[in-house]
């Protein structure tokens, strides 16, 4: 019996019971479809996060005060200040370095708008190591910094919400809680990353923040670029060198600054996002094994209420084989029909993902393979215990089955 | 060809269910030979379904012997009898048994399938001649509920006969048919006897059915309890007026 015809016989048995036949896939549809999207999502999520962190270089070093082992902010009596900073820059292998400290969520006022949002007080070399560009106007300059300038310079979010083109905030007068800043340029749109928008932030001079908002000399973070890749190592011993120095820590003190670079980030991120699709792929997965044991279900049903069929077949010759391979064709269309239909299914909710929450979510074609072996292995396995039933039968007893 | 299709030699078959086994044939003795138009007749419970069954090789006996066109049939497997059902017996039904989703034509091309006639267009030729040979040509394209009972029972004969068996083996042919198309099924059974040599069996309990076989076989109580032939057949008798 060749394979075209028991394909062909396959498809006419599941067009008998189109709308079974249809419920039947519907199991597969989805889960198929939940494999992709979940996947896809998080693999979108993910590449989105690590191109962002790449395209910050990866001879970047970032320094926070408190050490490694003490995550509880508020007890840490730890502080990075304007003097590390300077006494930083005076180290070799550095190229940039730029300090930030931020207000968390500050009012800001344009007019009669207003917007709440980040106001990250730091120093010009942050727009080169974080290969920035402003689409209107300039960021501020070393000199807005040593005279305490109020010059602001503004997110895409931010300009968008406060006036009502960006091409209006410039020059425009804006207060941050409370206090006018002179707006002088507008940030290029760097797009969200895992929800959160990097758009949606003003910054101001370090100086500026410090004596007029925060009112204190420490930074939160020090931002330092080495020379180059190979730079870094060496980099990272002079810093902790120079910050126990400068932080008069003991021999045995633990150090009460942190220091990650890039790599490291990138490596926790690609961990945790990884950790995501497993998880994500796997939840998916389950609701594809639910539709395997849908379609079990049903062929079961099917071999029973065509027992008299299948007596037929066996007398006019049918072999084991033959009813056997006719009823595994059958559950594996199903399979296959429905795994076509789900990669569509996930394929266009991924499109309409990535357009409505403006993530770049591509379905790769590995993924695609890989929930059409996924769902063709379901077809053979859950198909192959009916079938096997079906074969198994007595040609006089299936004769004379009513 | 020898001129001997099936013997049957000692035959026994015995059913054991819930209560009492059930002895349905007891040393049975038959043979049949080419172009031998038979009928095995008897009241329900004589084991004429049991004695189908096994001319059919749907099943084997429990004891004797039987050689089916010089094959040893109690040595075969359940393949192996798939395969000779394939080639050496074709079969028509009570009620027809065709398959209801597939057409005409595609019900009587399946036993070809089965046969391993891989070329669809092989086998659409073969079955056009066949529909055409019991007189339904025109109707390839009709499926059995748009088909009279007359008209289904000729595609189940049609689709017996595709693969061009020894043996066609008919339980109550007419059984579902009113009398005029009972005569003419029958009368086309009779031509396929003469006129292509086809051995032929039916089983049957209406004793009008046996008057148009050369013998009939009477079974009762799992034996047989005569064998006659038949003097003047239907065909036969019609043609003298």
């Amino acid at each position: 019996m060749d394979l075209l015809s028991s394909v062909k016989m396959a498809w006419q048995s599941l067009l008998a019971n189109k709308m079974r036949s249809f419920l039947t896939m519907l199991g597969v549809i989805i889960g198929v479809g939940a494999v992709i999207i979940m996947v896809a999502l998080s693999q979108g999520t993910a590449s989105g996060i690590t191109d962002r962190i790449s395209s910050m270089g990866s001879n970047l070093l970032t320094i926070t005060a408190g050490g490694s082992s003490g995550p509880i902010r508020g007890v840490s009596t730890a502080r990075l200040t304007n003097a590390d900073v300077e006494a930083l820059k005076t180290l070799p292998l550095v190229k940039y370095v730029a300090p930030e400290s931020s207000i968390n969520s500050a009012t800001i006022a344009a007019g009669s708008s207003t917007w709440t949002t980040t106001v990250d007080g730091t120093s010009p070399e942050l727009m080169s190591i974080k290969n920035w560009s402003t689409e209107l106007g300039e960021f501020f300059t070393e000199s807005d910094l040593s005279s305490t300038n109020r010059v602001a310079v503004l997110g895409s979010t931010v300009a968008a919400n406060l006036f009502k083109s960006t091409s209006d905030a410039m020059g425009q007068t804006i207060k941050i809680n409370g206090l006018s800043f002179n707006v002088i340029g507008v940030l290029t749109t760097k797009g969200s990353t895992m929800g959160s928008d990097q758009d949606d932030i003003i910054y101001i001079p370090l100086t500026t923040a410090q004596q007029r908002l925060l009112g204190s000399t420490t930074v939160r973070s020090i931002n330092v670029q080495a020379t180059t890749e190979e730079a870094l190592t060496p980099l990272k011993e002079y810093i902790t060198t120079l910050l126990r120095q400068r932080h008069r820590l003991a021999s045995t003190a633990d150090d009460d600054f942190r220091i990650r670079d890039m790599a490291e980030i990138l490596s926790t991120v690609q961990d945790t996002t990884k950790m995501l699709t497993f998880l994500l792929g796997g939840i998916a997965a389950v609701s594809l094994l639910v539709g395997g044991i849908g379609i079990m279900n049903i062929m079961l049903v099917s071999v029973t209420e065509r027992t008299r069929e299948i007596g037929i077949r066996m007398a006019i010759g049918a072999t084991t084989r033959a009813i056997l391979t006719q009823f595994l064709i059958e559950s594996l269309v199903l399979c296959f029909i429905g795994g076509l239909m789900g990669v569509l299914l996930g394929w266009g909710a991924a499109e309409i993902l990535s357009v409505v929450a403006s993530l770049k979510i591509t379905v790769a074609p590995w993924l695609v393979a890989l929930s059409m072996g996924f769902a063709i292995m379901i077809g053979v396995f859950f198909g192959y215990y009916p079938a096997r039933k079906a074969a198994n039968l007595n040609p006089i007893d299936a004769l004379r089955f009513e | 060809m020898s001129e001997n299709l099936i013997t049957l030699e000692d035959i026994s078959k015995t059913y054991y269910g819930a209560g009492e086994p059930v002895y349905a044939l007891r040393a049975v003795s038959l043979q049949i030979n080419n172009s031998d138009m038979l009928a095995i007749m008897g009241p329900s419970g004589s084991g004429k379904s049991t004695m189908m069954n096994l001319l059919g090789c749907l099943d084997k006996p429990d004891s004797g012997t039987y050689t089916f066109a010089g094959q040893d049939v109690m040595g075969l497997d359940k393949d192996q009898l798939a395969n000779l059902r394939s080639i050496l017996i074709g079969f028509v039904f009570q009620n027809f048994n065709l398959i209801g989703r597939a057409n005409a034509l595609d019900n009587v091309c399946l036993p070809l399938i089965y046969a391993g006639v891989t070329s669809r267009s092989k086998r659409e030729k073969r079955g056009r001649e066949m529909l055409n040979m019991v007189g339904l040509g025109g109707r390839e394209h009709h499926f059995p509920r748009q088909l009279s009972g007359g008209q289904q029972q000729r595609v189940a004969i049609a689709r017996a006969l595709v693969n061009e068996p020894a043996l066609l083996l008919a339980d109550e042919p007419t059984g579902a048919l009113d009398s005029r198309t009972s005569e003419e099924i029958m009368f086309l059974l009779c031509d396929l006897n003469r006129e292509q040599g086809l051995s032929v069996v039916i089983v049957t309990h209406e004793s009008e059915i046996g008057l148009h076989c050369q013998r009939i076989v009477r079974l009762n109580d799992g034996q047989v309890i005569s064998e006659e032939s038949v003097p003047i057949r239907m065909h036969q008798a019609q043609a003298q007026g």
